[in-house]
């Protein structure tokens, strides 16, 4: 069934020359950005100090992955930035130095860089700038494996799912040497178009930042099923436009690990009506790990009839624990209906005791408890491919029985 | 004996609820444990199950010779107590069928006994539920989620009837009961008397007492059995209250 494709290693952005101006206009306003501080309020509760550690981009750093089996179904594997395996049909990748000139211009337009620091270092020094283009529905989702052990590594992907067309991507990271991951994911998703978007974070150790910028036209739906577990530094952010009457469906489940820190950061905007956001978001901090979630959904006064919805729960399951979590709804339309809420909370200790007292032994109680916690946004989960990654990975943690 | 307390003394916040308690219930017997509100009913079952909170200050309680106040209450629960909740708590999420399960693998376990197959259980489960009147997706919705008062009282039977402990206390089974639901409760406990099992049943009102016959009525006041009797006794509760069947007893 599956194909292996040729291996291609694209270096970045090839030399032509609208691509070199466009490129150097980008370098000059990077050397003008510093790294954000806790006064960026999308930026008031991370640890950006482990991201700086290696200081040389990853390029041509040694790294050694170890040997593993190739996946099932459709895949991609991607070490320290470039492609290294291609397994897909349903899907066409391309590495900018194959696109056309159109089509190089096009997504020149589409990347707007803003002043973030993370996102325009990313564009500057991409590793491996890479397009995926969608044009017929397909049910078997497409994996995208990430790895990286040297340096700064920077995979930017552009992925366009074309107008009326089905897909699935579920992406994954692991680490294998100190190194700090600076990827981006631009969706571009067409009139009509649907994408279920898994992302899957446990195997990572380092610090990653990983963006996902999403642009849905009318009537598209993006439905992402995210997993976060960091032993280091982590940060996943969504940024995402919805167009007219367009779907997002965001869940994800924070699983904090002692001396971890995970930090999303979600911008929604509606700024074309009838379209629907619903944001279910809950997190596990067990002792010594940090875990934070701002989501910010903002309605233009074009935004009508917008139904937006987001929750944003954790619970903090031993002392030291720590969360921040701010669900903001910035409303200029008028005929909306909108919704948010957070809770930050401990076990229940007569839930507990009512399930020891029927002979469940204590860590087994709360492991029926956290379970119930998370049943609201595992039941979202659909991806077969995410599931089982989710399911083996949650574990009760060490400390949580204390 | 298989319940045996002697002396048992416990404070809530610095303040003693019961005080120097002795009670013994042999197996197969029905007691009665009634008393006027705040007299400590609720605070006995709960340190017996082992509720935190509860301070106690001296005393023992035995169960089957086993002391129930250094263990967990998982440890308790496995050694065959087993308390109905007068406010069974909510627990969204995790389903009955998935709760019951869990319990009961955990009690065949610690019994030595191999796990009951699924089939057996839900069998079972079903019977029951529908014995006690309980509807019939009982079994797939969260723990006492959104359930009325009756029917988290007849849950708390259906997990005695499914769990089958040897030694149950009911607290205040009745309260909040229509007398259809307070029958089938009665039923339910009715069913479960054997020789070798034994029952607490903690109220308020003599009503569920004719339907589950006691061997044993008591009367806690002042922190400890103040008067014990015959079934008879309730009855003179209900007719002259507690100030008359407490008139002389020793507080």
């Amino acid at each position: 069934m599956n194909t292996a494709l040729a291996v291609c290693h694209p270096c970045g952005w090839a030399e032509d020359a609208a691509t070199r101006a466009w490129h150097e206009r980008l370098a000059e306003r990077f050397a003008t950005l510093t790294p954000p501080t806790r006064k960026n309020e999308f930026w008031r509760y991370s640890r950006l100090s482990a991201c700086f550690a290696p200081e040389r981009a990853g390029r041509g750093l040694d790294c050694s992955f170890p040997e593993v089996e190739p996946l099932a179904g459709e895949w991609i594997r991607l070490d320290q930035g470039p492609p290294v395996a291609v397994h897909t049909r349903a899907w066409r990748l391309r590495s900018w130095s194959e696109l056309d000139e159109a089509t190089r211009a096009r997504w020149r337009e589409r990347l707007e860089p803003g002043e973030d620091y993370f996102a325009v270092r990313n564009l500057v020094e991409a590793d491996a700038v890479l397009l995926l283009e969608l044009e017929q529905t397909t049910d078997a989702p497409l994996q995208i494996q990430y790895r990286h052990g040297a340096g700064w590594v920077q995979p930017l992907l552009l992925v366009e799912v074309a107008a009326g067309t089905r897909g699935a991507l579920v992406e994954t990271f692991s680490s294998f040497g100190p190194s700090t991951q600076n990827g981006a994911v631009h969706l571009w998703l067409g009139e009509g178009a649907e994408l279920t978007h898994g992302v899957f974070t446990a195997d990572e150790e380092q610090a990653l930042l990983h963006r996902v910028r999403a642009r849905l036209g009318a009537r598209a739906r993006l439905d992402v099923q995210a997993f976060a577990a960091a032993r280091g530094y982590q940060r996943l952010e969504w940024d995402v436009a919805m167009g007219e009457s367009a779907t997002l469906r965001l869940s994800g489940i924070t699983q904090g690990e002692p001396e971890g820190s995970t930090d999303v950061a979600l911008r929604i905007r509606h700024a074309a009506p009838g379209a629907t956001t619903d944001v279910r978001w809950r997190g596990l901090v067990p002792a010594a790990a940090h875990s934070a979630v701002i989501g910010r959904i903002l309605i233009e006064p074009t935004g009508q009839r917008t139904d937006a919805a987001m929750r944003l729960d954790h619970l903090l399951l031993a002392d030291g624990a720590a969360a921040d979590v701010k669900p903001e709804l910035e409303i200029y339309a008028d005929d909306v209906a909108c919704g948010h809420g957070a809770t930050l909370g401990r076990l229940d200790d007569e839930a507990l005791f009512y399930l020891r007292s029927r002979g469940i032994p204590e860590v087994e109680a709360r492991r029926l408890l956290i379970d119930a916690f998370l049943a609201p946004v595992l039941q979202r989960f659909t991806l077969a491919e995410v599931l089982r990654h989710v399911q083996s990975r949650l574990s009760l943690p060490d400390d949580a029985a204390a | 004996m298989m319940l045996t307390i002697r002396n048992l003394t416990v404070a809530v916040e610095g303040r003693r609820i019961l005080d120097g308690l002795d009670l013994d219930i042999a197996a197969g017997e029905v007691h009665a444990l009634m008393g006027p509100n705040g007299a400590g009913k609720s605070t006995l079952a709960n340190v017996l199950a082992g509720r935190e909170g509860y301070e106690v200050l001296e005393g023992e309680a035995l169960l089957d010779g086993q002391d129930l106040l250094t263990m967990e209450p998982e440890a308790r629960a496995q050694a065959g107590l087993f308390l109905s909740f007068q406010h069974p708590v909510e627990i969204p999420g995790v389903s009955n069928l998935q709760f019951l399960r869990t319990a009961l693998d955990c009690l065949r376990k610690a019994r030595g006994e191999a796990p009951l197959d699924s089939a057996a259980l839900l069998r079972a489960a079903r019977e029951a539920a529908q014995v006690l009147g309980l509807p019939a997706d009982f079994l797939k919705r969260g723990v006492n989620e959104g359930f009325s008062g009756g029917e988290k009282k007849r849950n708390e039977i259906l997990q005695m009837l499914l769990l089958e402990p040897r030694f149950v206390i009911l607290d205040e089974p009745d309260s909040g009961l229509d007398v259809d639901a307070l029958k089938l409760v009665a039923a339910g406990v009715n069913r479960l008397r054997r020789p070798d099992r034994a029952f607490l049943i903690i109220t308020h009102y003599p009503r569920i007492l004719e339907y589950v016959r006691p061997d044993r009525v008591h009367v806690l006041h002042g922190g400890r059995i103040a008067r014990s009797g015959e079934a008879e006794l309730a009855h003179q509760i209900e007719a002259g209250g507690y100030a008359a069947v407490l008139e002389g007893s020793v507080a």
